[in-house]
């Protein structure tokens, strides 16, 4: 718009200065008459005439002017447009094929970019650095380690406080974890999630309040005070309206009053992509928000993140040589003291401290991004393949119009149109197409973005992660356009030139007639071909590898099994108090008409995380720690309830753990781990650091968390209702073979003894395995989708190209059909053609798969890349693809009627 | 007046006008006056091709043009040589020269044929 202004202006500018030039010489040559004696209307008269006309001179002067640049654009604009609007049908296909394709390209991308490759809106992201360090012993029975799906190890709070100190290759560092809480803000409560952090939180990331302040550096420290929070943009708006009184009012989480004091700017929701974080307060407040039994600041609750912002001119490796250094000082000094047997010595020794970068979205702390991350970096590769496969679909399509047009392009040559303008003009036109592509797709991706968690098979996506494209994803999406574009535009365009500027129009007219330009659009479909069979033989041997994770066996009957959470400590509840709910609720559940059994954990089986410690046995020799990755505690009758097989000694009865005897179950694994072969049976374990007191009552069957993952130890101990874990329980609840249970049915039982506390995970477990399965079903039907999308593309390249060749041979079909061809034989002829193409396409595909397929490898399951039946059927769908495209053509060949077609000649 | 009409080649124009110019700058009419003055009044040339010439010429870098007052004080545009166009006046006249050398070789080789026959 202000292009065409500017255009506008300096045409009436050049046009204002012509115009008073000419006046000028008109005055000239009047005055020069004059001066000869005439009198000045004569001369007037007479210097007009030997101008010869105002009007006529300019008319001259501006057909040599040539127009400007962005004018002459114009109008080429416009000349294409006229173009693309005569030929519908060919404008409608390349913006839908090309459309679908580039917006396919733009969800993949904006999920992508939001859950790996954007960087977090803090200061200079490239220097955040993620500090992960196994823990520091001590001497206590009980430690609590926190690892992160990506492998990051929690910190303790004095070990964070001992690097923070030591260390001066890190600008800032920052301890935080995150937390979720029940928030009662004037209205209904409701659940949010946030951080609980060290006051230098936002200093080290460089936020700034967009309104209020932020909390600084001392403020932890300062007690007395009523404890302040920081709330995100996000809930601002939604909660609070953007009322901007908001600050110094008073909310309350987990019942616990806080003074708001300021908003995190847009986006910012914490260092984690997929953890949405609303609220954001200090460690002090930590212990009042959630009863734990330990203290936020001992050194045996090794949960915290820690994040550090590298000092200037620092690189990751050099600091991570430095903190470690550190680290196994503080680590020797801890070992030193204390009786250690040289197993735990060599743990020890192994133990470092690793750096990672902290920077993104997809950095090691978020378990979404981490998961998702290879899996999306494959579809995206394959979208990008399916692109090309689109692209040379349109690139057909616009060498098919080239030779319709060329009798046109002739035409434009004979009447002295230069290589250039022609050249320019099918670019213009390629480039105006692929622009209406990607703005088609761009909204087929806005459109379809509600089906996103349906593929990704998550229920909700965390705020701010959805294939809706922004401006990052709109400008990829876009010049992924123009680059289709240009390229389409040199494949067909050059062509269509070369041929034209040297033939004279006579020639050029004939030619149009024949088939030149055939072999290079055969070349054209024999690589769709190939890059679909890739994509055939990749989602083939994805579904191939889903297949199996589903058939694996995951240790105890899913099926009739429900279970769901209740938190009875954020509605208030002590730990006394709590244990006395979590009982009548178990008492009431089991009462519900249909139900079998139910029991209470405080860890589901099938869970990701965890929470897990070092345990010994009472062996003879010194006592050596092995890792239990799961130390829960579970009810009586729990292994019933799950179906999970006691293979020796006796499950938790309610009387276990209530009186002086302390007992324990341990999975095979473990027991392996502590006793080998041995009858662990009446043995004691014990935590590290103390003495071996619990007594071995059963052994429970191996069961998987996770199909994918190992067998992880775990040692189980009788359910304590006095002082239920962190104040929350998970229920378990079989129901008889008919029947269900529905989420109603537990809401109203627990509804019954308290309506404060919330049902909240009601799930049914076999719904839970699947959901553990999300990341390779949406690998596998995304990537079946794609294949899909390229075979049907590919199928109609070879259509389309056999269709051209079928016409373009009617007269020699014709004659051999006059000369006694059968039909068969023509068919023969058509669709031989097709198998060689498809030959040529299934072995350049095939030998291409081959090749790169080891990218695969990581997301497979107990299967290679090569798996040979997956290449037989990518080959096999994609040459009954190419039967079925060239089949009607060959079809059609066979029929025609050759007298019809020589009286054409 | 008596003028004669004589339809100047394609290209000539062009060379005249850099000649012209090459002396000092000069407003339109003044230029097509220059023009008869060099060619003893040969030349007449019509404003309806000096002018194209002139701004295609300035379009192309070979003169520029500035507004001053003339010698009776009116406003004129005036043309002046760029640097490339002093270039372009050398390369024209050497490739005229060669013409009218070579044109004049040719006449003088075919006038004796012309005799004889």
């Amino acid at each position: 718009m202000l292009k065409s202004a500017r255009n506008f202006l300096q045409k009436r500018r050049a046009e204002q200065a012509l115009d008073e030039e000419l006046r000028s010489c008109v005055d000239l040559l009047t005055e020069e008459k004059m001066q000869r004696g005439v009198g000045q209307a004569e001369a007037r008269r007479q210097a007009l005439i030997e101008l010869g006309g105002v009007e006529q001179v300019k008319e001259e002067v501006r057909a040599v002017r040539g127009l400007p640049f962005l004018e002459a654009m114009i109008r080429d604009v416009r000349f294409g447009l006229r173009n693309l609007v005569r030929a519908p049908g060919f404008t409608v296909a390349v913006i839908l094929t090309l459309g679908l394709a580039l917006g396919a390209n733009a969800a993949v991308f904006a999920l992508l970019d939001r859950l790996v490759l954007r960087p977090l809106p803090v200061k200079e992201p490239a220097a955040l650095v993620i500090v992960s360090a196994p823990p520091i012993p001590t001497r206590s029975r009980l430690t609590v380690m926190f690892v992160t799906r990506g492998g990051v190890k929690g910190v303790s709070y004095p070990l964070y406080v001992a690097l923070r100190d030591r260390l001066n290759v890190f600008e800032g560092m920052l301890a935080e974890f995150h937390v979720t809480a029940t928030v009662l803000a004037g209205g209904e409560p409701f659940m949010a999630g946030g951080v609980v952090a060290t006051d230098n939180y936002f200093e080290a990331l460089g936020v700034r309040p967009v309104l209020g302040r932020v909390f600084g550096p001392g403020e932890d420290r300062a007690h007395g005070h009523s404890p302040v929070v920081v709330i995100s943009h996000g809930l601002w708006q939604r909660q609070f309206g953007g009322d901007r009184s908001i600050l110094n009012k008073t909310i309350r989480l987990n019942q616990l009053p806080m003074t708001v004091i300021g908003v995190t700017p847009p986006g910012f929701t914490g260092t984690v992509a997929g953890d949405t974080s609303d609220f954001f307060t200090l460690l002090s407040a930590r212990d009042k928000l959630i009863g734990s039994r330990f203290r936020y600041d001992s050194p045996d609750f090794n949960i915290y993140k820690l994040v550090a912002r590298l000092a200037p001119g620092v690189a990751q490796e050099q600091a991570e040589h430095v903190a470690d250094g550190v680290y196994r000082q503080l680590l020797a000094d801890a070992v030193g003291d204390g009786a250690r047997t040289e197993k735990s010595r060599a743990r020890f020794a192994s133990q470092h401290l690793t750096l990672s970068p902290g920077g993104y979205a997809s950095n090691d702390q978020s378990a979404l991004g981490r998961d998702l991350k290879t899996p999306l970096q494959l579809l995206m590769a394959m979208v990008s393949l399916v692109l090309i496969v689109a692209a040379g679909n349109v690139g057909n399509l616009f060498l098919a119009r080239g030779e319709a047009r060329a009798r046109e392009t002739a035409i434009r040559f004979a009447l002295g149109s230069t290589r250039w303008r022609v050249l320019r003009q099918s670019l213009l036109e390629s480039l105006m197409l692929a622009l209406g592509a990607g703005l088609f797709g761009l909204l087929l991706a806005h459109w379809t973005s509600s089906l996103a968690p349906v593929l990704l098979d998550v229920e909700t996506l965390p705020e701010g992660v959805t294939s809706a494209p922004d401006h990052r994803a709109g400008a990829v999406t876009l010049g992924l356009a123009l680059v289709a574009g240009l390229v389409i535009w040199a494949a067909s365009a050059v062509h269509a030139v070369r041929r034209g500027s040297s033939c004279s129009l006579i020639q050029q007219v004939k030619i149009a007639g024949r088939r030149p330009g055939f072999h290079w659009r055969r070349v054209l479909v024999a690589a769709q071909i190939a890059l679909s069979i890739v994509l055939l033989c990749a989602s083939a041997v994805l579904s191939r590898s889903l297949i199996k994770l589903m058939r694996v066996d995951t240790g105890f009957p899913v099926e009739n099994l429900y279970s769901f959470s209740l938190n009875p400590g954020q509605a208030g509840y002590g730990s006394s108090q709590s244990g006395a709910f979590l009982l009548s609720v178990l008492d009431r559940l089991s009462r519900i008409p249909g139900v079998a059994s139910a029991s209470i954990t405080s860890q589901l089986p099938l869970s990701a995380g965890g929470s897990g410690g070092f345990v010994i046995a009472d062996a003879t020799d010194a006592p050596h720690e092995v890792g239990a990755d799961i130390i829960a505690e579970v009810g009586a009758g729990y292994f019933r309830s799950l179906g999970m097989p006691v293979v020796a000694g006796r499950e938790f009865t309610s009387d276990d753990g209530t009186g002086s005897l302390k007992v324990a179950l341990l999975n095979e694994s473990l027991a392996r781990l502590l006793f080998d072969h041995s009858n662990p049976l009446g043995r004691r374990v014990g935590f590290q650091g103390g003495p071996p007191d619990m007594q071995v009552v059963g052994i429970v069957k191996d069961t998987r968390s996770n199909s994918r993952a190992a067998v992880r130890p775990s040692l189980f101990r009788p359910y304590n209702f006095k002082e239920p874990p962190n104040n929350q329980a998970a229920f378990v609840v079989r129901v008889a073979r008919s029947g269900s249970l529905s989420s109603d049915a537990v809401r109203t039982v627990v509804r019954g003894i308290d309506p404060a506390v919330a049902v909240t995970e009601f799930t049914s477990m076999t719904e839970r395995t699947s959901r553990l399965l999300y990341r390779d079903r949406m690998l596998a039907s995304v990537s079946l989708c794609f294949a899909a999308l390229a075979a049907i593309l590919c199928g109609i390249g070879i259509f389309g190209l056999t269709s051209f060749s079928v016409a373009h041979r009617s007269q020699e079909i014709g004659l051999r059909i006059a000369l006694g061809a059968t039909r068969g034989s023509i068919q023969w002829l058509v669709m031989r053609e097709v198998s060689w193409l498809a030959a040529a396409g299934c072995a350049g595909g095939l030998v291409a798969f081959i090749t790169f397929n080891r990218v695969l490898s990581s997301v497979l399951f107990q299967l290679t890349p090569d798996d040979p039946a997956s290449l037989v059927v990518g080959a096999l769908v994609l040459g009954g693809t190419a039967f079925a495209a060239g089949f009607l053509p060959a079809w059609r060949a066979a029929r025609l009627d050759p007298a019809f077609i020589l009286r054409q000649e | 007046m008596p003028e004669s009409k004589t339809d100047l080649l394609r290209g000539t124009l062009d060379l005249l006008i850099l000649k012209a110019l090459s002396l000092e700058p000069l407003h339109g009419v003044g230029i097509a006056r220059r023009i008869s003055q060099m060619t003893g009044g040969a030349f007449r040339v019509s404003f309806g091709s000096l002018f194209p010439a002139l701004h295609r010429m300035e379009e192309r870098g070979w003169v520029s043009a500035d507004w001053r007052s003339s010698e009776n004080n009116r406003r004129a545009k005036y043309y002046r040589l760029t640097a490339l166009g002093q270039k372009r006046a050398e390369a024209e006249e050497r490739d005229w020269n060669r013409l009218v050398q070579l044109m004049t070789a040719a006449m003088r080789y075919a006038d004796p044929e012309t005799e004889e026959g």
